[in-house]
């Protein structure tokens, strides 16, 4: 894997400004991404997850404002360019594919139409066939039967549709891919077909990935490093296989072990209490009202984000004194 | 004599052709039986992906769709020969949960209508106040705080409160059989262990029967005695859940078990998969025949036949053609 | 906003009939072709009508109309749709072709055709005419809301709460609908105003009726544009405009409130 820095989140926050309150929807988040490297952020509802998603690739809109941070692609500072290079760097080097996106799909134009609209604007008619070599490509590398290019989205079933959005929106081999939750609402097998699309993307361009979803085992298929988000704020970020056999996070922990298994039989366990109101967070850590193994700090502040057993993690169970953020060993994703 | 019973004998649901683009009838459900009665209360699952026929098969144990062929009963009776004492009692004793805790409510009024409301038309309250204390107390028994939920719009709760509400209200009737399908599918993974196990409890204190519908074999794995595995409409596998799961016989099934994405088992996605065409519809033979690896000629055109792997497992599957035939009402047999 | 404009031109119709005497309207009270001046603020007509007085009695007139044919417009439109949508079927059908045979023929003809030939055409008669020939629109958009609403996953709650189906449809889906008969309501109102100023204008109004339209009728009888007596036709046809822009914005607001843009974030 290479070393060539494709992301640098830093202190990023993004809040939404409503009439009642501001919320304060991503809370100071970092991370990095390298070529290649593939990041699984998961959290429930309410977590910010999404609002994280679409801020990393600049796509925050009102009534959500970035308020603190900077994100850095490649070599640039997203913020400090100017609105036309910044939209010219996003359009180029990052794609997102949004929840639902087989939704976006134009529902009058038949599919390798759409392929043509993402490749080229104002090309005319008799230059449209030099597209053809690259959109077969493309559709083959997602797995996609090239006579489905012919037809119109209605025409396709969902993970098929879902597929021709994953291949439309990486065309332009962009460096990122930020995908929210791109296989709710396909079927099981199907969700296997559209991840493996995913991949082949990936793989090809060896671009650095950002899967967002809420069902680990989903993201356990696909990431190298996995980030569990909880009300606004990464709690514990990564390796994935460290995560998953060593979770130490108490969310992280009964995250886990709320997942139903087809292995055995056992009693189901949720996790007791609702996330907090993200516009009535609890004083302290935000898990703390629900948490079974808090200590007397935890009600008192908020535990940030640090080094700590091979991972990152913020809570006070974990908070040595003699943290050095500074540490010679590299923790994945930092 | 059981007091309650629901029975489907070879009930089937086909729709007709709704446009030129369509290419004929679908059917979504091909003949079924199952019995459930209130003698050994039970959590049936029904598992299954879209256009399976699981939700064809919910509406026609609610009674919302009529079967095309084939008989719905309830205590003997055909659905749609039951008269108005009847029918009051069938859709009270027969309740739904639905998937989407937002859809579920009318936005208008606030949660206590859809609560009250069940109490006044059955006739289960003898006065307001009646009505008030049956209704605290049962939210008082799903987990909830009546003081927090009562006078609120559905929009001021979340989805897994709202879920619970519909298991209070649905408690009030006093119903025998419970149909919910995908009631957890749109709610937090940290939530669904919650409504999963309320709905447990409610067999265990109430002798309720559960029809569990859902596309999540994990969940259906883990709360359920019985499973039924249904593919494009026909009834794959069904059995002891156990048996079934744990050595599954139908291909189908296999696929369906691997295809679960599990944390302990990271990457195993890496295998190959055939790729599944939706708009190929067999017409004749077995649905699955597309996909199949160990499809042979034969499946193309002759319907397997529900057989027999022991007392409590049952595939319909050409691989099995030696095993003797067994008709689906005997898988249901309490254990 | 459409909302206060309205409310502001009824309360100053309304209130000026107090300090205002309206009984000047009558024929000969003032001098004729008076110019707006001191002594009568809006002029007067040939007749010697006062122009303001005339504007006092004749909006009320047309608001009458307009809200009569309107409130039967849409009660007899709101039932058969509400019936159609949610009961479907052969009544569906029949209603549904009922009202598009209707739709087809053109209302002009017919409520020209009705007016010369009613005798003694009063007010509730041409409110009438009118809401049985515009009764089609607001049928139409509750048909239409009613259909999607009757699929609602929360109607089969309902029915496993032991609700009847005329339950279901009064007290569950109704209550859903007031945005939208509010909407339709206004517009409902609108369309009858403007079918009876045009009628009034032609003189084919109610008869002894002084409303909006007949001064202009009449201004036009007397070639008022001719005659260089603007303030006999300008007044009406500012008053006709500012009821009318009042009602749009009034349905444009109820229109937001019966759908409100999405901006959900998940």
């Amino acid at each position: 894997m290479s070393t060539e820095l494709i992301v640098r989140i830093s202190d990023l926050s993004v809040t939404y400004e409503t009439k009642a309150s501001t919320v304060t929807a991503v809370n100071e988040v970092s991370f990095n991404l390298n070529r290649g490297e593939k990041l699984g952020i998961v959290g429930e509802s309410g977590s910010g997850k999404s609002t994280l998603g679409t801020a990393i690739c600049g796509l925050t809109k009102y009534p959500a404002r970035v308020t603190s941070g900077s994100i850095q692609i490649g070599e640039q500072m997203l913020f400090e360019l100017p609105q036309k290079e910044r939209r010219a760097t996003m359009l180029r080097d990052i794609a997102y594919v949004p929840q639902a996106a087989m939704n976006s799909l134009n529902p009058s134009m038949r599919i390798r139409d759409q392929f043509l609209d993402a490749l080229s604007r104002g090309v005319s008619r008799k230059d449209q066939n030099r597209f053809d070599d690259i959109i077969e490509a493309r559709a083959q590398r997602v797995g996609l039967d090239l006579s489905l290019l012919t037809r119109y989205p209605h025409q396709l079933s969902g993970g098929q549709k879902q597929r021709v959005v994953i291949a439309i929106s990486t065309i332009l081999s962009p460096k990122l891919i930020v995908a929210d939750e791109p296989t709710s609402a396909l079927d099981v097998i199907i969700q296997r077909q559209v991840l493996k699309s995913l991949s082949e993307v990936q793989v090809a361009s060896n671009a650095a990935v950002v899967l967002i979803g809420h069902d680990i085992g989903l993201l356990a298929q696909f990431v190298d490093i996995l980030a569990v988000m909880y009300a606004g704020k990464i709690v514990e970020m990564g390796a994935l296989e460290t995560l998953l056999t060593n979770p130490k996070h108490p969310y992280t922990k009964k995250l886990i072990s709320s997942i139903p298994s087809v292995l055995r039989r056992s009693n189901l366990a949720g996790i007791p209490g609702l996330p907090p109101s993200l516009s009535e967070l609890p004083v302290g850590c935000s898990f703390e009202p629900r948490c079974e193994e808090k200590i007397e700090k935890c009600s008192i502040s908020s535990p940030s984000l640090k080094v700590a057993s091979a991972r990152k993690i913020a809570c006070w169970l974990y908070d040595s004194d003699d943290t050095s953020t500074n540490t010679s060993v590299r923790v994945r994703g930092s | 004599m059981p007091d309650f019973s629901l029975t489907l004998t070879e009930a089937s649901k086909t729709y007709r052709a709704q446009s030129r683009t369509d290419k004929g009838a679908v059917k979504a459900l091909l003949p079924i039986s199952l019995r459930v009665t209130d003698e050994s209360p039970r959590v049936i699952a029904v598992a299954g992906e879209s256009g399976s026929g699981k939700t064809t098969l919910a509406s026609l144990i609610l009674g919302f769709q009529q079967p095309t062929s084939g008989n719905v009963e309830f205590n003997g009776v055909q659905l749609a020969k039951l008269s108005k004492k009847q029918k009051s009692e069938f859709r009270r004793t027969v309740q739904p949960v639905l998937q989407d805790p937002f859809a579920s409510y009318n936005q208008f009024y606030k949660i206590d209508h859809i609560l009250r409301m069940p109490l006044i038309k059955y006739g289960i309250a003898e006065s307001p106040s009646h009505a008030d204390a049956l209704i605290r107390k049962t939210l008082s028994d799903v987990g909830l705080v009546p003081e927090q939920t009562l006078g609120r719009y559905p929009t001021q709760l979340s989805g897994g409160q709202r879920q619970r509400i519909m298991l209070a209200r649905l408690l009030l009737c006093e119903p025998r059989l419970i149909v919910a399908d995908e009631p957890v599918s749109m709610i937090d993974s940290s939530y669904r262990a919650i409504i999963l196990n309320l709905l447990m409890k409610l067999k265990d204190q109430y002798g309720i029967s559960i029809i569990y519908i859902t596309h999540d074999v994990a969940t259906a794995y883990q709360i359920s005695d019985e499973i039924i595995v249904l593919y494009r409409g026909r009834v794959a596998e069904a059995g002891q859940t156990r048996k079934v799961i744990e050595s599954p016989k139908h291909p189908y099934t296999e696929s369906l078990i691997s295809s679960v994405p599990m944390p302990d088992r990271i990457h195993s996605w890496d295998s190959e998969l055939a790729t599944v065409t939706h708009n190929l519809a067999n017409e004749t033979g077995c649905e699955y025949t597309a996909i199949c690896q160990h499809a042979v000629a034969q499946c193309k055109v002759v319907e397997p036949k529900i057989r027999a792997v022991a007392g409590n497992h049952f595939v319909a599957c050409r691989l099995y053609d030696d095993l003797p035939e067994a008709q689906l009402f005997d898988v249901l047999k309490a254990n | 906003m459409g909302f206060g404009l309205f409310i502001a031109l009824l309360i100053s119709v309304y209130g000026l009939r107090l300090f205002y005497d309206p009984a000047l309207f009558e024929i000969g009270s003032r001098l004729p072709y008076l110019p707006p001046g001191v002594e009568a603020p809006l002029g007067s007509d040939s007749f010697g009508r006062d122009m303001l007085a005339s504007i006092l009695v004749g909006t009320p007139i047309t608001f009458q109309v307009g809200l009569l044919g309107g409130t039967l417009g849409l009660i007899l439109g709101a039932s058969l749709g509400l019936i159609a949508g949610y009961f479907g079927g052969k009544v569906d059908s029949g209603i549904r072709t009922l009202s598009d045979s209707l739709i087809t023929i053109p209302s002009i003809a017919i409520l020209l055709i009705a007016a010369i030939n009613v005798e003694n055409l009063s007010r509730v008669s041409l409110a009438t005419i009118i809401a049985g020939l515009s009764w089609m629109y607001p049928a139409r958009t509750i048909r239409a809301q009613v259909l999607s609403l009757k699929n609602r996953e929360f109607i089969k709650i309902c029915r496993a709460n032991g609700q009847r189906e005329l339950d279901i449809l009064f007290k569950e889906v109704m209550p859903n609908l007031m945005p939208y008969l509010a909407s339709t309501y206004v517009l409902s109102v609108f369309t009858t105003m403007i079918a009876t100023v045009g009628l009034e204008s032609l003189g084919l109004g109610v008869d002894d009726d002084y409303s909006l339209g007949t001064i202009l009728y009449w201004s036009q009888r007397k070639a008022a544009v001719v005659t260089g007596t603007w303030w006999w036709y300008l007044p009406p046809i500012i008053m006709i405009t500012l009821i009318f822009i009042s009602i749009l914005l009034m349905s444009i607001g109820l229109d937001k409130v019966a759908r409100p843009s999405d901006s959900g974030k998940s």
